[in-house]
C-alpha cells in the first residue's frame, strides 16, 4: 500500500467532512434558516382559515434572550401631585380622589389614572403632538419617557377619543410590559395606564426561538376572521401570584391585529401568555 | 535523491500525519457537538460536553419497593426474651422485608382465618411472641401493597396495613406459618396451611441474629407489655426500658443550596441552583424571587419556589379539567415518579432514604408525606430526620415531613420537599441511653411536655433539624410523641 498516498487522500477525504460537519454545525447554531416558501405556504393555510396576514412574517429563528429588571419602585408623591393637584383624598395607601378624578396604584411600579368628567388637562387629538405633551406630563411625574416609543394610535372602541399607547424598548428590543397608554377626548387628558420596571441587561440563552410561522398555523388559526396588522417580538413575562415578583423575562411573540387585538406567544415554547 | 530534499520529504510526510490527526480529532469533536445538541448525550464524548444530558430512565416498576419500607423491623426471642430492632437499610433488613413480602403476598391471596377488633394488649402479647414483627409509619392502601408487591389475586378483605406479624412454622398452630396484619381498625389472623416457602424460618431467624448479633445498633430492648411500668405507653412500643442501650450515631452536616452569602438574583446564581435541583439549567423556566425573598423558577403551568429554609416548592397552576375521583393507586405513582426524578436529577439526595408517613384523602386529591431517613453507613443503618417549627410564606399549615406531595390521577399538584444538602460524617460517636431516663429528663425540662399531661404515643431517635437553625450540623435526640406534637432532648455523646 502506497501509504503517502493514502494519507493524502485520507487528508482530502476528512477537509470535506469537516466543511459539511462545519456547515450543518453553523447551520445548527444559527438556527435554521425559514425558507420564503414555508412563509408562503403559511399565508395560504391561514387564508384557507379565514386569516389574512397584512404584515411580513418574521423568519427569526436565532437565539432566545432574557432580560433582567431592577426593581423600580414609583415615587408615589410625584405621580398623585402632578395628577390631582393639591387637595385630594386619599381613600387609602393606593387609591386616591379628587373630584372626577381617581388614582390607583395597582402595584408598586404602575399606576392607572382616569377621569369621569371634564378637567382641565388640555391634552390633544394630533398623534405628532401628543408625544410632545406626553413629555410634558411625564418631566412631572418623574417618568423616564425616553425608554418608551409610540407603539400604535387608534380611535377609541366608543368612537369618540384616541388612545395612544406606547411600548418599552430597550437595546432595540420591545418590553412589553412597559407601556404607557394615553386616553384622550375632545382634547382632554381621560385616562392613563403607566407600568415600568428598570430594565438592566440582556443575556442570550443557550436555547433557540420557534419560528412564527409555527404559532401562526398551530395557534393563530383557531381565531378565524381576525386581519393581522402586524408581527414582532419583544420581552414579555407573566404573573405566578401576586407574592411573585418579575425580574426575568423571555422573549415572545406578539401578533396584532387590525381590531387593536394583541396575542402573546412564548417564542421559545409557543404557550399562550394571556 | 539528495539529503536535503530527503529531510523536506521526511518533515512533509511528518505534517500530512499531523494534519490528517487534527482532522479526525476535530471532526470527532464536530460529530460531538452536534450529537449532544440534537440528541442529548454521546457515549464517550459526554465528559468534554457539559450540555449532554445523559439522565438515567430507571422505571416505576424497579424502584417501588423503594418506597413502601417498614421503618421498623423487630427480631424477637419470644416473651420476656431478646427483642432487637434491625438495623434500616442494612442488609439484613433488605432481606428480611424481601422475605417478609412473599408471606404477606400468600396472606393476601387467601381470606384471614380470624378478624377482631384490635385490642392493644393482646396485640402486645402477639408482638413479643413471635419472631418477626414489621411496623410501617402510617396505614399503607391495599392497592398500593398489591402493586408493591405484585399480588396477582388478591382477596380483597382489608383496606390497608400498618403492622404485621410473621410467626413462620407457629408451634401454636400445628407449625403452619402464621401472620398477623393490622389496619386502624382490626387484627386479621392468617393462616397459611399450604405455604412452601422457608426463606424466614428458624434457620434464617438464627443466621441473622447471629449476623447482627454484638454489632453497634442491634440492642436489646423489651417491649412495653413486658414491662407494665407505665400503662399510659402503647403496649407494642419496643425501647431499652430496664438497661442503658449503647448505639452508635453519626453527626450529620447540612449546608441549604445556592449561595452561602445570601440571594443575589444574579443570572448565575440562578443557574448554580437549577444545577442543584435539577441538575441541569432549565431554559424552559424563567428565574425569578418572590416578595419572601425566595428563588423561583416559572413557567405558564407551572412553578418551582425554594424558599428561604430550604424548603424547595413544586406547583401546578394550569388548568385542571378532570373532576373524577382520584384512585389511590394512581395518584401514588403520580406521587413515587415525581419524587424518583427529583431524586435522579439532584445529587443531595444521593444518601437519602424515604419512609411513607401518611396519607390522606380530600375531595379530588391524595396527599403523601415521606420522611427522611439518613444512612449511617453499612450496618449502622439510618436515622429519620424530623422537621421542627417548619413553616412557610402563605401557608398555615405546619411543614412537618420532608416531602408532602399532593396529586390527583393525572398530575402532581403540588410537592414540598426539603431541599438540603445533608451529610453523615465518616466517624461515628457513641451514645448511651434508656428510655425512662429521657422520658423524666423532658418532662422536667419542657414545662408544655409537662403541662399537657396527654399520654405518649411514640417515641424515637431522630435527628431533628429546626427551621432558622444556624448550626449546620446536627446530632441525634431522643424524641417523645404526643397528640399535641413532639418534643426532643439531645442525646448525650460519649
Amino acid at each position: 500500500m502506497d501509504w503517502k498516498r493514502a494519507k493524502l487522500i485520507l487528508i482530502f477525504v476528512f477537509i470535506a467532512l469537516n466543511i459539511v460537519l462545519g456547515v450543518v454545525l453553523y447551520r445548527n447554531i444559527k438556527g435554521g434558516e425559514v425558507s420564503q416558501e414555508t412563509i408562503k405556504n403559511t399565508r395560504s393555510i391561514l387564508e384557507q382559515n379565514d386569516i389574512i396576514v397584512e404584515c411580513l412574517i418574521p423568519t427569526y429563528t436565532g437565539k432566545d434572550y432574557i432580560l433582567q429588571y431592577q426593581e423600580t419602585v414609583l415615587d408615589k408623591s410625584k405621580i398623585v401631585g402632578g395628577l390631582l393637584g393639591k387637595d385630594y383624598t386619599k381613600i387609602n395607601d393606593n387609591t386616591y380622589e379628587k373630584d372626577t378624578q381617581r388614582l390607583v396604584f395597582p402595584s408598586n411600579c404602575s399606576f392607572e389614572y382616569s377621569d369621569s368628567g371634564k378637567n382641565n388637562k388640555v391634552f390633544t387629538e394630533s398623534k405628532n403632538e401628543v408625544g410632545a405633551k406626553l413629555k410634558e406630563l411625564a418631566k412631572k411625574l418623574d417618568i423616564p419617557i425616553g425608554e418608551f416609543q409610540l407603539d400604535s394610535f387608534n380611535t377609541l372602541v366608543s368612537g369618540e377619543g384616541s388612545r395612544a399607547v406606547y411600548k418599552g424598548v430597550y437595546d432595540g428590543y420591545s418590553v412589553f410590559d412597559n407601556y404607557i397608554e394615553v386616553d384622550i377626548e375632545k382634547s382632554r387628558l381621560k385616562g392613563i395606564k403607566y407600568a415600568y420596571k428598570k430594565p438592566v441587561n440582556i443575556t442570550s440563552r443557550d436555547i433557540n426561538v420557534i419560528p412564527v410561522y409555527q404559532i401562526l398555523i398551530s395557534k393563530i388559526s383557531n381565531y378565524p376572521g381576525i386581519k393581522i396588522s402586524d408581527i414582532d417580538m419583544g420581552f414579555k413575562g407573566f404573573n405566578v401570584d401576586k407574592d411573585t415578583k418579575t425580574l426575568y423575562e423571555g422573549l415572545s411573540w406578539r401578533i396584532k391585529t387590525f381590531s387593536g387585538t394583541e396575542y402573546f406567544f412564548n417564542a421559545t415554547n409557543g404557550e399562550s401568555m394571556e | 535523491m539528495s539529503k536535503k530534499s530527503k529531510a523536506l520529504e521526511y518533515y512533509y510526510e511528518k505534517f500530512k500525519a499531523a494534519l490528517l490527526v487534527f482532522l479526525i480529532v476535530l471532526c470527532i469533536v464536530q460529530i460531538g457537538i452536534l450529537w449532544s445538541s440534537q440528541s442529548g448525550s454521546f457515549p464517550f464524548l459526554s465528559s468534554f460536553f457539559p450540555d449532554s444530558k445523559a439522565t438515567s430512565q430507571v422505571s416505576l416498576e424497579e424502584v417501588k419497593e423503594n418506597y413502601m419500607l417498614p421503618y421498623k423491623i423487630v427480631l424477637s426471642k419470644g416473651y420476656d426474651e431478646e427483642h432487637y430492632i434491625v438495623p434500616n437499610g442494612s442488609r439484613e433488613y433488605k432481606s428480611l422485608w424481601d422475605n417478609a413480602g412473599e408471606y404477606i403476598t400468600k396472606a393476601l391471596e387467601t381470606k384471614p382465618t380470624q378478624t377482631q377488633l384490635i385490642d392493644e394488649e393482646k396485640w402486645g402479647v402477639i408482638l413479643a411472641n413471635k419472631s418477626y414483627y414489621f411496623e410501617f409509619k402510617t396505614q399503607i392502601s391495599i392497592d398500593i401493597v398489591k402493586w408493591v408487591l405484585n399480588i396477582k389475586k388478591p382477596v380483597d378483605t382489608l383496606p390497608g396495613l400498618s403492622k404485621i406479624v410473621i410467626c413462620p412454622d407457629d408451634p401454636n398452630n400445628s407449625y403452619y406459618d402464621v401472620i398477623y396484619i393490622r389496619d386502624a381498625v382490626n387484627i386479621y389472623t392468617y393462616i397459611l396451611t399450604d405455604h412452601g416457602q422457608n426463606s424466614l424460618d428458624q434457620e434464617v431467624f438464627d443466621s441473622v441474629y447471629n449476623s447482627l448479633h454484638g454489632k453497634p445498633n442491634f440492642s436489646n430492648y423489651k417491649i412495653a407489655i413486658e414491662t407494665g411500668i407505665n400503662s399510659a405507653l402503647p403496649k407494642d412500643m419496643i425501647a431499652p426500658f430496664t438497661s442503658n442501650s449503647t448505639e452508635a450515631y453519626a453527626t450529620v452536616d447540612y449546608t441549604p443550596l445556592g449561595s452561602q452569602d445570601g440571594h443575589t438574583s444574579s443570572l448565575a446564581e440562578y443557574n448554580a441552583v437549577q444545577m442543584e435541583l435539577f441538575g441541569e439549567v432549565r431554559s424552559d423556566y424563567m428565574p425569578d424571587e418572590d416578595v419572601y425573598g425566595s428563588i423561583v423558577f416559572k413557567n405558564s403551568d407551572s412553578v418551582y419556589r425554594l424558599y428561604n429554609n430550604s424548603v424547595a416548592e413544586y406547583k401546578f397552576i394550569g388548568t385542571q379539567i378532570s373532576t373524577e375521583k382520584p384512585k389511590v393507586l394512581e395518584a401514588y405513582q403520580r406521587a413515587v415518579s415525581f419524587i424518583m426524578d427529583i431524586k435522579d436529577r439532584s445529587k443531595y439526595m444521593g444518601a437519602i432514604n424515604l419512609y411513607l408517613s401518611s396519607i390522606s384523602e380530600s375531595s379530588n386529591s391524595y396527599t403523601f408525606k415521606f420522611d427522611y431517613s439518613i444512612a449511617q453507613g453499612g450496618e449502622y443503618g439510618e436515622l429519620p430526620v424530623l422537621l421542627k417549627d417548619f413553616t412557610l410564606p402563605g401557608s398555615d399549615q405546619p411543614f412537618d415531613s420532608s416531602i408532602t406531595i399532593e396529586t390527583t390521577s393525572k398530575r402532581v399538584i403540588q410537592c414540598r420537599w426539603l431541599a438540603l444538602k445533608l451529610q453523615a460524617e465518616k466517624s461515628l460517636i457513641e451514645y448511651k441511653w434508656n428510655f425512662p431516663e429521657f422520658v423524666d429528663k423532658a418532662y422536667n425540662s419542657i414545662d408544655s411536655l409537662k403541662n399537657s399531661n396527654l399520654p405518649i404515643q411514640n417515641y424515637g431517635i431522630y435527628y431533628v433539624l429546626v427551621q432558622g437553625s444556624k448550626d449546620y450540623s446536627i446530632n441525634p435526640s431522643f424524641v417523645l410523641f404526643n397528640s399535641e406534637g413532639n418534643y426532643s432532648i439531645p442525646l448525650n455523646g460519649q
